[in-house]
């Protein structure tokens, strides 16, 4: 019995774990557009995929979640990459498959040096409804809180908003900024700095908010105990380039997996997980 | 007719909106379209950039006129040459972190900053303006000053300076016109915040880095064709600086 389950095992293991041989037999270009998010982990994988076979050649350009919807509907990259659902305009106007490949926590984030480690979400309502200006209301020193945000067409923006705004309006001294990682940079240069991230993007120059009491970590993400959740999507035509196809399900797979635990998201993968503890 | 076409291009895309946007409010998700905050934004940072850059282009056009050696104007050919984008990620490194420091209630990314490097973007292209200007007219009458005992910087002062203001406004103009147009320097350095400055050392947003922040949006909402708005007024602005120039200086 337990030899029949460990071979199952390891040809489970074996089916999902060789995913980079099916790129030998391509060649050919992808190029990927859309929110920041996703980048880490579609860099990491494209890097292996380019190892394997060097006649492939993937490249990977942010521009936000709008843009990469706009850029694969126009047919003017392979995937389009957002960090929501489309909307219903963008499924009418485009035909597009859509892939669920992770799930992404969304964390609010302070400078490394701030003393303040936690917040309710009452507090981070009124502090970007401009209601709380001075982080000694919220335990830090008395100075200025200097919020930063995103730009309208920002997925993470628009997961952000609905999670924790209610629909109120945001203050008018938020400083927009254009992608994640330009969120890092602002954040940690700034010691008085407050601002919303991909959880992938936290790293050690700044600190993560708890919120009400749960920790923006990977778990808390998935179990649904941390509420600013979304899930990444990646999108092509109804009918991608084999070489598209191939890559997505790379993603999907178990390297794929380990790909996205890696930089702190959590995999969807219906598939082995049913086969895979 | 290339010039036209544009002009009816914009036009026609801005139609749906043009009513709308005449008011204080952006917030595409509750159908507020409203441009003011930016347009004046645009105004406060190209005003400031040019009252700035004035004294210095007049004052290095001067030196560059007595000093008699080349090297001066060639540096400030050069100056022209210099890619917006490098000034604004340099500007955001070190002037930033700097504003931040002294006025501890902004983030540095502010109204000041902006006009600050997009003087030093007009600068050299008001100097060389002033300096043709003031080169024309000191060779002219240096020799008669200096006859009648006159120093330079009297020459300077009280004969030519007064005969400038063709010249001066000339170089406001073209200073204004390159300074409103810019993108990247206000994209990077205003803090694209949705209001009005308080001030000098507070966020504001440039109708052209609006451009760009909408760009990545939702091309179905009727949002996106505020771009084609600002297109077409930043288009009617140059086209009313310039024709005023050419008929002041014909005239």
């Amino acid at each position: 019995m337990r030899i029949f389950f460990v071979s199952l095992l390891f040809f489970c293991h074996c089916l999902c774990g060789s995913e980079l041989d099916v790129f030998m037999s391509h060649t050919g270009n992808i190029d990927i557009a859309g929110g920041t998010a996703h980048i880490p982990v579609l860099r990491e994988a494209a890097r292996n995929v380019m190892t394997v076979n060097d006649s492939i050649k993937i490249t990977i350009a942010g521009g936000g979640s709008g843009v990469g919807v706009q850029k694969v509907g126009a047919g003017l990259v392979d995937i389009g990459t957002t960090g929501r659902e489309l909307f219903p305009e963008e499924k009418e106007k485009y035909a597009l498959e859509s892939y669920a490949f992770a799930v992404d926590g969304i964390a609010v984030v302070v400078n490394a040096t701030n003393k303040v480690r936690e917040l309710s979400s009452q507090q981070v309502r009124d502090i970007y409804t401009g209601k709380i200006r001075n982080w000694k209301y919220v335990g830090g020193e008395d100075a200025p809180i200097h919020l930063y945000g995103r730009e309208d067409a920002s997925a993470t923006r628009d997961v952000f908003q609905k999670a924790l705004l209610n629909g109120e309006d945001i203050s008018g001294r938020l400083v927009v900024v254009a992608s994640n990682g330009a969120m890092k940079s602002a954040v940690a240069r700034d010691f008085l700095g407050m601002g919303y991230l991909s959880i992938g993007y936290v790293d050690d120059t700044v600190k993560s908010i708890t919120l009400d009491g749960i920790v923006p970590s990977q778990d808390n993400a998935v179990s649904g105990e941390y509420p600013v959740v979304r899930k990444l999507f990646m999108h092509t035509p109804k009918q991608p380039t084999a070489l598209s196809k191939a890559f997505i399900d790379y993603i999907m797979s178990g390297e794929g997996r380990d790909i996205i635990v890696r930089h702190g998201y959590f995999p969807l993968n219906p598939v082995c997980d049913l086969i895979l503890p | 007719m290339f010039v036209v076409a544009l002009f009816a291009f914009l036009f026609y895309f801005s139609k749906p909106l043009i009513g709308e946007v005449m008011a204080w409010h952006w917030q595409p998700e509750h159908g507020h379209y409203g441009l003011f905050i930016m347009i004046i934004g645009s105004f406060l940072a190209s005003v400031l950039a040019v009252l700035l850059a004035l004294p210095i282009s007049i004052g290095l056009a001067s030196f560059a006129v007595v000093s008699k050696r080349k090297i001066v104007l060639e540096i400030i050919y050069v100056m022209t040459s210099v890619p917006t984008i490098v000034y604004a990620f340099v500007a955001a490194i070190i002037l930033v972190p700097f504003l931040r420091s002294c006025f501890i209630e902004g983030t540095g990314y502010s109204w000041l900053a902006t006009s600050l490097m997009l003087a030093m973007l007009v600068l050299p292209t008001m100097t060389l303006t002033i300096y043709n200007g003031l080169n024309t007219r000191y060779r002219h009458y240096q020799t008669t000053t200096t006859s009648l005992g006159l120093t330079i910087n009297q020459t300077l002062l009280w004969v030519i300076m007064p005969l400038l203001g063709k010249d001066i406004i000339t170089a406001t103009l073209l200073g204004f016109s390159r300074a409103i147009g810019d993108t990247i320097l206000a994209l990077v350095l205003s803090g694209n915040a949705l209001h009005l400055p308080n001030a000098l050392w507070d966020s504001m947003r440039t109708m052209t880095a609006h451009i760009v922040l909408i760009t990545g949006g939702n091309t179905q909402d009727i949002g996106y064709n505020a771009i084609f708005i600002i297109g077409l007024l930043l288009f009617v602005i140059s086209i009313a600086i310039n024709s005023l120039l050419y008929r002041w200086r014909r005239g």
